[in-house]
C-alpha cells in the first residue's frame, strides 16, 4: 500500500502519512484509530510508546 | 477552528497579498510615474524628462492605501483558510513561530545596525525597518510552510 492510498483511506494528506512514518508528526487519537482500523489491528500494535528520541514510534 | 474560512480562499488570499505587496512596493518608490509614461507618452518633454502630473501624489497615495488593504485582506484570508488536515495545522504553527522569530531578529539587527552607525540620522528609518521585518515574516512563513509540506515530504 502506498502513502497516497493510505492517506485516501483515512482522509488525510499524503504528507501527513509521510510525516507519521518518519516520526516527524504524532497523529491525534482519532487519526491513530482510523489508521489502526485500516490495518485491522489495535492502535498499540501500530503506535509504540518508546523513550527516545520521539515519544511515539510507528510501525506501518 | 470556528474562525476558519473555506480552503478555496487560500489561493485568492495569496494572490491578493502578493499583488498588494508589489503595489505597496511600487507606490513607495513612486513607480506609478512609469505607468504614466506608458499611457500618456505625449507628456514627455523633448529632453526625455517626464514631469509629474498634478494629481500624481493623490493617485499614488490612493494606490498605496489600496495596496496595503489588499495585502492585509490577502494575508488574513491565507491565515484563516482551513488546512487539509491536522498535519498541515502543525506545519502552519511551526511556520508562524519560525517567521515571528525571523521577523524579530531582522528588525532588531536592522535597528541596531542603523542606530550604531556613526552620524546616521534615524528619522524615516523606522518605517523601512518595519517594512523589512514584515517582509521577512511573509518570506520566512512561506519558505518554512512549503519546506515542511512539500520539499520535506518524500514520496514512497
Amino acid at each position: 500500500m502506498t502513502q497516497a492510498e493510505l492517506a485516501e483511506l483515512v482522509d488525510v494528506s499524503r504528507q501527513a502519512i509521510n510525516a507519521i512514518e518518519t516520526g516527524k508528526f504524532i497523529p491525534s487519537a482519532v487519526l491513530a484509530i482510523k489508521l489502526a482500523r485500516v490495518f485491522g489491528k489495535p492502535v498499540e500494535e501500530i503506535f509504540i510508546l518508546s523513550e527516545e528520541p520521539s515519544p511515539v514510534g510507528v510501525e506501518v | 477552528m470556528a474562525l476558519s474560512i473555506s480552503a478555496r480562499y487560500r489561493a485568492t488570499g495569496i494572490f491578493l497579498a502578493t499583488a498588494g505587496f508589489l503595489g505597496l512596493w511600487v507606490a513607495s518608490w513612486e513607480g506609478l510615474i512609469n505607468v504614466y509614461r506608458i499611457i500618456l507618452p505625449a507628456h514627455t518633454l523633448p529632453d526625455g524628462a517626464y514631469p509629474y502630473p498634478a494629481n500624481f501624489w493623490d493617485v499614488n497615495a490612493v494606490f498605496g492605501m489600496v495596496s496595503a488593504c489588499m495585502l492585509t485582506i490577502g494575508a488574513t484570508m491565507v491565515f484563516l483558510a482551513k488546512e487539509p488536515d491536522e498535519y498541515f495545522y502543525k506545519i502552519r504553527l511551526e511556520a508562524i513561530q519560525f517567521a515571528v522569530i525571523a521577523q524579530f531578529l531582522v528588525g532588531l539587527i536592522a535597528f541596531a545596525y542603523f542606530y550604531f552607525t556613526p552620524g546616521y540620522q534615524m528619522e524615516n528609518t523606522f518605517q523601512g525597518i518595519l517594512g523589512m521585518a514584515s517582509g521577512t515574516f511573509l518570506v520566512a512563513y512561506a519558505l518554512r510552510y512549503y519546506a515542511g509540506t512539500y520539499f520535506n515530504a518524500d514520496q514512497d
